[in-house]
């Protein structure tokens, strides 16, 4: 396997790219309208800030919540050829992915990734220990309705690690009442000769609903542009769900359990010189250096009507198991982490322009190492938040929110040999930490072609096991960690603005943003060795980030709609360095169309391209990375006969093979390739019927 | 009772499913000192100037494990430790490695040089061993 660095000859290649890109450009803007875009998925166009969003205090239309909200609406398989949720999420602008390889990603909101946003999954927050690189979240599109992805703190809410974003995983809604619904599809990936296999049944009884979903998913290693194999970069995944869900007089309870298993070939410094080259298409996982993620949820989202007001209660208990297997087939690093919490909020209207919301989480954690590699001790970790929102409504043109919350967490660590033991620097200790975080913000929304917002507020994170009590050596990458009990919070100061004008056929919207970070946490290199391992030491100090994104639309018949979106950030910290993995400036173009012919269903047609901009902007012993460019298309048709519909998806990505370096890829460390060419086939058959009364 | 029987059912699947398994302290790997021949394999006193040879052989202690990296350093009167010696292992010498390490007393006479070995595997699990020479 080559494993040149060679980045500066790729840069060669796109010494045009300034030409290219304006041609691109040109074609996307000016040409013969081809191609649509039909998904509904949404990019704050005024059509969809009517879109009703859950992540806030309160359920209710994007335009009528001062934060910057995206909902995607995601269909069990999605039309757009990803690899994983976190592939599909990263085609909003101001969202990208942190990857290593096609199967690992971890979504990046304006440049702040891992334990700086937070996951929500049916309510709860999710953890899945990832404050590492290098770990996946293990979620895929199976049995999900929709993503809402919120740009900015909400720590007011939901404490701890809600400081650059939330992302909100929502699962599929019920059936109608008195139906069910049965559900095959399946997937084929041509770069990786792999794909996925779904099943899924869900009925509505009136009172009471349940539903099932499986599935299976197997993937090759990739191909990158150049056509080379990406040895090990395979991976597998087996997924269950199942929701239990009833109406009592008073009471709405939906009821899920979610157990998911993934495989990833596992990709490090020197991985390639004990790894040989297996079959092309070979796919097992038992042998390679693997990552397996073995994640169970069971959940229960409550609402209550009392009298002139609701009680919500979310309770969830989640089992996330964390193995590697560095080679050998033998499970080296095994960590699970138990997590119990609950969430409450007690919404009541007060009078006609105000509306009080008090809100209540708590969490208990344990995470217990059961390997013989061990990187963060054994810990019992404990939080709690409590909050109040005022809302206040002004001729139902204008809100003004604020908002105030009080927390705390206390990191315990325990006794674990070779890592906080007599001969190790860092011993077990107990660690509180109490917070508090303001919000403010205002939307102003006359009519229904302009909504303006604003927002100000402040969000927290407790430092993480790993920047407290890390005192080993890093896998794979063989980096000596070290980390200090006496981290502050990283506390930060997010001002966001957003502003969407919509004029006949065009609609135009901007959204900047302001972060000051005080305490931002990062791991840098020392001059220290330990037994010949270079030190890394995890350190503290203050940060500023500013960015924006920005979205034209241009609509001229019902059929097309064409669109180019912008985004861009810089971070950097006080020293005058900036901040590691920051998204290059992307431009995105895209054509829409829906072809409709007499007696036929109607084709949705789309292609888009991405232009990425090199990135200079590196944190010190961080490679650069030159631009790129890709294009992508696809078609999806529906077809209904009585109760039966037909969904058939062709997606292709990176359609011209191109050979690029992502800057958010962990690959371009070892001298590997993003993924080449992707055609995607989904086909999706759904039967509806009507269930016994 | 068949609710029971349910209820009893769920409550071992959700056992099960969110249950530990067993604890693995993980074997270090082995190191130590090459005897016979001219080899210093143990605290010994030498004449200033006088060369000394110190061999090691390590291994792997399973079949998974690989030897990631070795370092020798010595400590002059109980002072700072500094390495003489460091080397990434690859290939073959990641399941075993024999090295001999060879030094002169360059050291005044009445003083003690702590030699330690270090051998180190892909987990960061560690092993060592050590002695001290004695300058006379």
């Amino acid at each position: 396997m080559k494993k040149n660095n060679d980045l500066a000859t790729l840069e060669l290649n796109y010494k045009n790219d300034c030409l290219k890109m304006k041609l691109i450009l040109s074609v996307l803007l000016f040409s013969l309208p081809i191609l649509i875009f039909s998904q509904e998925e949404d990019l704050n166009s005024m059509k969809n800030l009517d879109s009703v969003v859950v992540t806030s205090y309160k359920t209710e239309s994007i335009r009528k919540t001062s934060l910057n909200v995206v909902s995607l609406k995601i269909d069990s398989l999605s039309k757009y050829g990803n690899f994983n949720l976190t592939d599909l999420m990263a085609r909003t602008p101001g969202v990208s992915m942190l990857t290593t390889g096609v199967a690992i990603a971890k979504p990046v909101i304006r440049g702040l990734y891992g334990n700086r946003v937070l996951m929500l999954i049916s309510g709860m927050k999710f953890d899945n220990q990832q404050w590492q690189e290098e770990h996946g979240l293990g979620l895929s599109d199976v049995g999900i309705s929709k993503v809402e992805i919120v740009k900015g703190p909400m720590s007011v809410l939901y404490g701890t690690e809600a400081i650059g974003g939330i992302i909100n995983v929502i699962e599929e809604d019920k059936p109608k009442i008195h139906t069910k619904e049965t559900e095959y599809s399946t997937k084929f990936n041509s770069n990786t000769l792999g794909g996925s296999l779904q099943y899924g049944f869900k009925a509505n009884y009136g009172k009471r609903w349940f539903r099932f979903r499986a599935g299976i998913e197997n993937n090759a290693d990739y191909s990158d542009g150049n056509n080379k194999r990406v040895l090990n970069s395979r991976f597998d995944a087996y997924q269950v769900k199942s929701t239990f869900g009833f109406e009592k007089k008073n009471w709405t309870s939906t009821n899920n359990y979610m157990g998911t298993f993934n495989r990833f070939g596992f990709i490090f410094n020197d991985v390639y010189s004990f790894v040989t080259p297996d079959a092309r298409w070979s796919r097992a996982l038992n042998v390679n250096p693997c990552h397996l993620v073995l994640l169970n949820i069971l959940s229960s989202e409550n609402k209550i009507k009392l009298k002139n007001s609701n009680l919500f209660v979310n309770l969830g208990l989640q089992s996330n198991e964390r193995m590697e297997n560095e080679g050998g087939g033998a499970i080296s690093l095994n960590m699970q982490l138990l997590t119990l919490q609950y969430l409450t909020k007690w919404e009541k209207q007060l009078n006609e322009n105000n509306k009080l919301v008090l809100s209540s989480l708590g969490s208990v954690e344990k995470n217990i190492n059961f390997g013989s590699r061990k990187i963060v001790p054994d810990a019992n970790i404990l939080e709690s938040n409590v909050s109040a929102y005022l809302e206040t409504s002004v001729k139902n043109k204008l809100i003004f929110e604020n908002g105030l919350g009080v927390g705390g967490k206390i990191i315990q660590t325990l006794y674990t040999p070779t890592v906080n033991s007599n001969e190790k620097i860092i011993h077990p200790f107990t660690k509180k930490s109490p917070y508090y975080n303001v919000f403010t913000g205002v939307t102003y929304f006359p009519n229904n072609r302009f909504n303006i917002k604003l927002n100000v507020a402040t969000g927290v994170r407790v430092a993480n096991l790993a920047e407290l009590s890390s005192n080993g050596l890093h896998e794979g990458i063989f980096t000596y960690e070290i980390g200090n009990p006496n981290m502050k919070n990283e506390q930060n100061f997010a001002f966001n603005f957003y502003a969407n004008y919509k004029i006949k056929k065009f609609e135009l919207s901007v959204s900047p943003f302001y972060n000051y970070f005080l305490n931002y946490i990062y791991l840098t290199p020392t001059n220290e060795s330990w037994y010949g391992f270079p030190v890394y030491r995890y350190k503290q100090q203050n940060a500023t980030q500013c960015g924006a994104e920005t979205t034209l639309r241009f609509k001229p018949t019902e059929a097309l709609l064409t669109s180019v979106s912008y985004s861009g950030m810089v971070s950097i910290t006080q020293d005058g360095n900036y901040t590691p993995y920051i998204p290059a400036q992307k431009i995105n173009g895209s054509i829409n169309y829906t072809l409709k012919a007499r007696n036929h269903s109607p084709i949705q047609l789309y292609t888009n391209a991405d232009y990425c901009f090199a990135q200079n902007y590196v944190a010190p012993f961080e490679k650069k990375t030159p631009s790129y460019w890709l294009l992508n298309a696809g078609a999806s048709t529906t077809i209904v006969k009585e109760k039966v519909s037909y969904v058939f998806t062709l997606a292709g990505n990176n359609l011209l093979n191109v050979a690029y370096y992502d800057h958010l890829s962990r690959f371009k460390n070892y001298g590997l390739l993003n993924i080449g060419r992707n055609i995607a086939v989904n086909i999706k058959i759904k039967f509806t019927g009507a269930t016994k009364k | 009772m068949k609710n029971y029987i349910k209820s009893v059912m769920f409550l071992a699947m959700g056992l099960l499913v969110f249950s530990s398994c067993e604890k693995d302290g993980g074997n270090l790997p082995t190191i130590s000192f090459k005897t016979g021949g001219s080899y210093t394999s143990s605290d010994a006193t030498k004449a200033v100037g006088t060369s000394l040879t110190i061999g090691i052989n390590a291994a792997k202690a399973e079949k998974k494990d690989v030897l990631k990296k070795i370092d020798i350093s010595r400590s002059i009167n109980g002072g700072a430790s500094t390495s003489v010696f460091n080397k990434d292992l690859s290939g073959s010498d990641g399941d075993n490695y024999s090295y001999d390490y060879t030094g002169t007393v360059d050291y005044t006479a009445g003083q003690t040089c702590k030699y330690t070995f270090t051998i180190t595997n892909r987990d960061g699990l560690t092993n060592q061993v050590a002695l001290t020479v004695t300058a006379q």
